[in-house]
């Protein structure tokens, strides 16, 4: 029970920053950005060419492991944000003052797109991560599980969890603190206004899609050392569980997409765990469903009066 | 923007394709080769980028010299004229229904599956293009009407023409339960659950196996049957083959869009119009938001159950995998692409969206590869140059559109009341 429960909590926290992405974006241009899942995939990509070719070229083993993740992470953040910047030139800008449906569409493209795209570029077999060398097991492997009590802590959910941790600890100090985090506040309250007094609203669109972009790629990266592979199908369902995650929580909210994420991935591993796996991708969008009947702009949703 | 202008970030864009395409085409890492890098994929990628940008520069300055009189007038000329209007649509209808008879049987049933897509891209454009609501998940009721159906005939022997209407029922029934709790919620969160039901459903027929044949679907290895079996009178026809399947689907497809019409021209249609644009506005007029938005949404999923009834008989087996997510996003897909709220743009959305893969998997097998990414690319394109759809009047959905923005500056179509845009036709303008 309570090993299911560390599991729903990795799990979790890596629901929840992938759906930062989207509830981020969702609040300055409620909009349901389809190929955020996408992004994740190819950020999961780029991870795991730069790891591999590292390992291959003996890098891992003289250097250490962690120092060669970090610089595949920060590769897969940079290829992720060049990814997300694009995709909102290409796909979002253009349709800023559409009707709201048609971004929706154009995303939907972009994501079949960029999907088809990996797969060509990359082939349909997944790409493995190299999980096998002796230096990997070293900082991996079983002897350095944690006992805490009767739950079994592996050194990867450990990982996982404090990247996690900072990433959220680090995106909620920059949206509060920071002159540009303002800059993004004002814009999701009023982009009309925030323009009036000076905040360049293109340039903050845009930062958002980059940041959220990178969140995205942390999350592949953490996806592909959790399963060890990476494929170019693997976005979707991580996507729809994170924009699941982000609409639990109150979409445009992120405390709200971080609580709901976490939770996502405990109703999931507790629902695994005492309702067997047969309907293990439903479970989520059963919470969904109860908590959007009780209150239905998501836990911490506000409810927002409606301007006429 | 003029030419220069236009071809200069075009070379931007091509350079900018390159350079963001290079770390995923130009870099393998493979356990038996090692890691390979090379240029020439990205190069090859940012040249396909600068010929297509090249053409279309150069297309959009020649489609600005065209006078846009005679077409324009022409278009005009129809739309005032109703009987003319009306005859044409009918020469249309028996075009289609005569095509079995002299196309090739893959046609045929490439026409079938658009004839359905079709039917139910009218069907969602009563909730989608109507009221308003975005539907995820509507690839479930037309999962509910296939199975009703294929199990009323495989397990209980029902005739065709009892198990057609139940198929219809059963998907509104279940539209009317998932739409009780689903229409207290606005936008985006019905969205989620529509899509959260539409899972859910097809993970039902997926793992309930004993009765609905799990992944080997009906009929298959743990239910058998023939669901296109005739049981009761013999002298009454019912659907077999695919000619059958055709003129089955078009008669279907023309009854959705008489209803659908006649819907759209009611007290109930403006009501549904007027929820789409405000939905405030529309409640202080007295419409009674819940209830009128239940029978958008029941009514949608009676034509998707309607429609299911087709691919049983037309393929003689279903399988969840033919119900999933996919299937409702090229739904959405087709009604937002033809215009919300046009019935004729639903048709043609459908047909684009349906017969564009085929064509491009039949005609130009050497792109057999590219398929469905020129697929994703052209659904893009296409919003981006004409963002209120093929035949979309502009303004639909929730933001007021604010003027033609994509490259192509797409005109908006002229104060087209909506309702008359169901009579279609509209002379497209933008490119």
């Amino acid at each position: 029970m309570l090993q299911s429960l560390l599991t729903g909590l990795v799990q979790g926290s890596i629901y929840a920053i992938i759906a930062l992405g989207y509830t981020m974006v969702y609040g300055i241009l409620v909009l349901i950005n389809f190929a955020h899942g996408e992004v994740l995939m190819v950020g999961a990509y780029a991870s795991v060419l730069v790891y591999a070719a590292l390992t291959f070229a003996g890098t891992t083993a003289s250097l250490g492991v962690l120092p060669c993740l970090a610089v595949a992470l920060l590769a897969a953040m940079g290829v992720a944000g060049l990814y997300g910047f694009s995709l909102e030139r290409i796909a979002y800008r253009p349709l800023r003052h559409a009707p709201s449906l048609s971004p929706l569409i154009s995303a939907i493209g972009m994501s079949i797109f960029l999907q088809n795209y990996v797969r060509l570029a990359q082939g349909s077999a997944p790409v493995y991560f190299p999980a096998h060398t002796a230096e990997y097991g070293a900082v991996f492997g079983e002897t350095n599980n944690i006992q805490v009590g009767p739950v079994l802590v592996t050194p990867l959910d450990l990982f996982i969890l404090v990247l996690c941790l900072l990433l959220m600890a680090g995106l909620y100090a920059f949206v509060h603190r920071t002159r540009l985090g303002k800059a993004m506040r004002a814009t999701s309250m009023d982009k009309t206004m925030a323009g009036l007094v000076g905040i360049s609203v293109d340039r903050v669109i845009s930062v958002t899609f980059v940041i959220g972009s990178v969140l995205a790629a942390v999350a592949g990266m953490l996806l592909a050392l959790y399963t060890t592979q990476a494929k170019f199908d693997m976005g979707f369902m991580a996507g729809m569980k994170a924009f699941t995650a982000a609409v639990l929580g109150g979409i445009g909210n992120l405390r709200g997409a971080m609580l709901g994420g976490i939770l996502l991935g405990l109703a999931e591993s507790v629902g695994i765990q005492f309702l067997g796996a047969d309907y293990k991708e439903v479970y989520a969008f059963v919470v969904l469903l109860l908590v959007l009947v009780v209150r239905p702009r998501g836990i911490l949703g506000e409810r927002v009066a409606e301007k006429v | 923007m003029g030419l220069g202008e236009r071809l200069l970030r075009v070379v931007l864009a091509a350079v900018a394709a390159a350079v963001v395409s290079w770390p995923l085409v130009g870099f393998t890492a493979t356990a038996e080769k090692g890691a390979v890098l090379s240029l020439l994929p990205a190069l090859r990628i940012g040249l396909v980028v600068l010929a297509l940008g090249v053409v279309y520069s150069l297309w959009l300055a020649a489609w600005a010299r065209i006078p846009r009189g005679p077409l324009e007038r022409a278009g005009d000329a129809l739309r005032g004229n109703r009987a003319l209007g009306g005859s044409l649509l009918g020469a249309l209808v028996l075009l289609l229904a005569a095509v079995p008879l002299f196309a090739s049987r893959a046609w045929t049933s490439n026409l079938v599956e658009t004839l359905v897509f079709a039917t139910i891209a009218v069907g969602l454009n009563i909730s989608m293009g109507m009221a308003g609501l975005l539907v995820l998940g509507h690839a479930a009721f037309w999962a509910v009407g296939a199975y009703t159906f294929s199990l009323l005939v495989v397990h209980l022997h029902w005739n065709f023409w009892l198990a057609f209407p139940a198929a219809g029922a059963a998907a509104a029934l279940a539209g009317l339960v998932v739409g009780l709790p689903a229409l207290r919620l606005r936008g985006d969160y019905l969205a989620i659950v529509t899509l959260g039901f539409g899972e859910a459903i097809r993970w039902v027929f997926k793992n309930e196996s004993a009765v609905t044949g799990g992944d080997a679907g009906i009929p298959g290895s743990e239910v058998p049957g023939d669901v296109r079996a005739v049981h009761g009178p013999a002298w009454l026809w019912q659907p077999r083959t695919t000619e059958d399947c055709y003129w089955f689907a078009l008669g279907l497809l023309v009854l959705c869009v008489a209803c659908v019409t006649l819907l759209s021209r009611s007290r109930y249609g403006r009501a549904l119009f007027a929820l789409r644009e405000d939905e405030t506005a529309a409640k202080c007029m007295g419409i009674d938001t819940v209830r009128v938005k239940l029978i958008a949404f029941t009514a949608s999923a009676f034509w998707a159950g309607l429609a299911g009834v087709v691919h049983p008989i037309f393929r003689g087996q279903i399988t969840p995998q033919l119900f999933d997510f996919n299937a409702s996003v090229l739904f959405v897909a087709m009604v937002v692409l033809g215009g919300l709220g046009s019935v004729a743009g639903s048709i043609l959305g459908a047909a684009v969206l349906f017969i564009l893969p085929q064509v491009l998997r039949d005609q130009f097998p050497a792109i057999q590869e590219y398929r469905m990414l020129l697929f994703g690319a052209v659904l893009t394109a296409m919003m981006v140059v004409r963002p209120e759809g093929l035949l979309g009047a502009a303004g639909g959905g929730r933001a007021r559109s604010g003027g033609g923005g994509g490259p192509g500056g797409a005109g908006e179509a002229a104060g087209a009341e909506p309702g008359a845009a169901a009579c279609g036709t509209a002379a497209g303008g933008g490119a």
